[in-house]
């Protein structure tokens, strides 16, 4: 049984609390700390560690806050060099290498977005759940097995890209990055067909674009897909 | 193949096709009309001419029946006429690889690819470009002919003028563009600006390049993808300093394909892409997202090479994790309070809300 809480999704911050009952982790630190603070009820204490993806503001943007907590927060050498930042309570963990945090044995996978070393992390826990957290990535190299909650960006919908740029709503040289950063409706629903959803409980739709996505639409185009729970972040 | 049984065929597939795009242009909001129609069927036409020289029939199973869907989709949508002199839009066969989905298995099929000619680009500014009523016949100026830039005095514009000789290579291109209150605009197009889209092709080829300095892109530490990237940045702009001579350099031949190099087809891609530089800044009102959609497919080199690198890494190969009751790796600690060691104490700067967690102004992600 996992416990999934969203502190914060989308390009104004990011941060995930969830817990097996046992071990509670942060995804990513990206909003203000004093809201990080309300999100676990003040109880950071109870925080095992914090797994970041990569160093854009909207993901570790209290970093600082959370390794002077006593935190430790994990992440790649590639972010680590990015922020510039030494501190005991940071480590660097290696592409594919698993590494455990209590209940959780983690293992960090590369991604592709437009930054140094970016991960997604892949957890499985002692109660035999295993959590997918993959986020600002165009596409995902990897298959997965027995999945039981899946926490994935679902960006923008080319569809709805198209419109905002033919009104002007969005600059049509954001199409370019978008297409290599994040990940579209479309991929998204490529990824789902790929892989075995058979012990899939939840999912979780992060990072949804504020003008380019459609909250409604993704939610009922995934269940459509997968026939399974989704929310979204 | 016989007269009666090819045109037999060809109606088969005509009538297993045709409604098939009908419903998916009418879901999109985009009405069928009689042009759409006809260059729907000249497309079928060309594709089975291809097929046919190939040896490929339309039920060979490993032919990528969903592929030529939307070709025509595409196509009718974009009102592209295979069967216009000069002509709009080819077919060509090419191979893929197709994973099986669920399994690792890879199975080839034969694709048909669908480009648009210069002519096609014409055919879509004419259609589709904003105010535009017409595009008059495009000059192709050679270095020897004598030409002269349009100028304005005050908000009236002299136009360009050309008198062309036929000699020489072609060193530019102008659209005289009709607008719909009956002004003329005049796009040029530069034969040297065409750098900028040989380092972009050449930017795209390299993508999964290391110079053997590592394994391959996905396996590259940060350390290593720092000097990928530092190479590639040096490639580039040696490209761009050579400029188009760039193209008899042995040095970027494996990244240059070879429609840019063989001397038999370089000078029509030159003009094609000078062409394009003209015809894609053009603002197009395409009325309708899934058509603009459709010409970003077509048209945009960008997206399309996202698309197959996406194809050709998503969802390829499977890793696991499993929770296993041992310390390995672990790097659980006990929480505590705050501690530092002296020489790696951060230093406690009030950062504002708005400021990034990192003192480089590229740190933060653009909101959109």
């Amino acid at each position: 049984m996992i416990d999934i809480q969203v502190l914060g999704s989308g390009s104004a911050g990011n941060c995930y609390r969830i817990s097996d009952g046992s071990t509670t982790l942060l995804l990513e630190c990206g909003i203000r700390y004093k809201d990080i603070q309300k999100g676990v009820q003040f109880k950071m204490s109870d925080v095992a560690g914090c797994l970041v993806t990569h160093e854009h503001g909207d993901h570790c943007k209290s970093l600082k806050d959370v390794m002077r907590a006593g935190i430790d927060c994990y992440m790649s050498s590639g972010t680590a060099s990015a922020l510039n930042i030494h501190h005991h309570r940071l480590k660097r963990v290696k592409n594919k290498e698993p590494f455990q945090i209590g209940t959780w044995r983690i293992l960090p996978f590369d991604v592709q977005h437009d930054v140094s070393e970016p991960y997604g992390f892949l957890l499985a826990n002692k109660a035999g759940d295993k959590l997918l957290f993959a986020t600002d990535t165009y596409y995902i190299k990897y298959r997965f097995k027995d999945l039981t909650h899946i926490m994935v960006e679902c960006n923008y919908s080319m569809s709805v890209l198209n419109d905002n740029i033919l009104a002007g709503r969005t600059p049509s040289v954001m199409k370019g990055r978008l297409l290599r950063s994040h990940f579209s409706l479309e991929n998204v629903k490529e990824f789902f067909k790929a892989n075995d959803l058979s012990r899939l409980e939840e999912i979780w739709l992060l990072h949804l674009s504020d003008s380019n996505s459609n909250e409604a639409q993704f939610k009922k185009e995934i269940m459509q897909l997968t026939g399974k729970a989704v929310y979204i972040a | 193949m016989t007269e009666s049984t090819f045109s037999t065929a060809l109606t088969k597939v005509n009538d297993s096709f045709f409604p098939m795009i009908e419903k998916q242009l009418t879901g999109n909001g985009i009405k069928m009309d009689n042009y759409s129609k006809q260059c729907v069927l000249t497309a079928i036409s060309s594709i089975n001419n291809v097929l046919d020289s190939k040896g490929i029939t339309w039920n060979d199973a490993d032919l990528d029946k969903n592929n030529i869907t939307q070709i025509l989709i595409s196509v009718a949508s974009l009102k592209l006429n295979a069967a216009a002199s000069p002509r709009e839009v080819y077919f060509q066969t090419r191979n893929v690889s197709v994973k099986k989905q669920g399994t690792d298995d890879v199975v080839w099929k034969k694709q048909i690819e669908m480009g648009i000619e210069g002519d096609g680009n014409d055919a879509i500014l004419s259609n589709f470009g904003r105010d535009v009523q017409s595009v008059a016949q495009i000059w192709l100026v050679r270095s020897e002919d004598a030409f002269t830039y349009p100028s304005f005095r005050g908000l009236k514009l002299e136009p360009p003028t050309w008198s062309p000789t036929g000699k020489g290579e072609v060193v530019r291109v102008v659209y005289p563009v009709i607008k719909k209150n009956n002004t003329v605009e005049y796009h040029i197009s530069e034969r040297e600006d065409v750098i900028k889209n040989l380092v972009a092709h050449i930017n795209n080829n390299m993508m999964n390049e290391t110079f053997g300095i590592a394994q391959n892109r996905f396996k590259a530490t940060f350390d290593e993808k720092k000097k990928i990237a530092k190479k590639k940045s040096e490639v580039l702009s040696k490209v761009k300093a050579v400029g188009l001579a760039a193209l008899d350099e042995e040095e970027f031949a494996k990244w240059i394909s070879p429609a840019w190099k063989d001397p038999q087809s370089r000078e029509s891609m030159l003009i094609r892409k000078m062409r394009n530089n003209v015809t894609k800044r053009i603002p197009k009102d395409f009325g309708n997202a899934f058509v603009e959609m459709n010409y970003e497919a077509s048209v945009d080199e960008g997206f399309a090479s996202a698309r197959q690198e996406i194809t050709d890494n998503a969802n390829d190969e499977i890793i696991d994790v499993d929770y296993e009751d041992s310390t390995t790796n672990s790097y659980t600690d006990q929480p505590e309070t705050e501690q530092y060691e002296s020489q790696e104490e951060v230093k406690e700067e009030s950062q504002s809300e708005k400021e990034p967690v990192k003192t480089t102004p590229a740190n933060d992600e653009p909101p959109f």
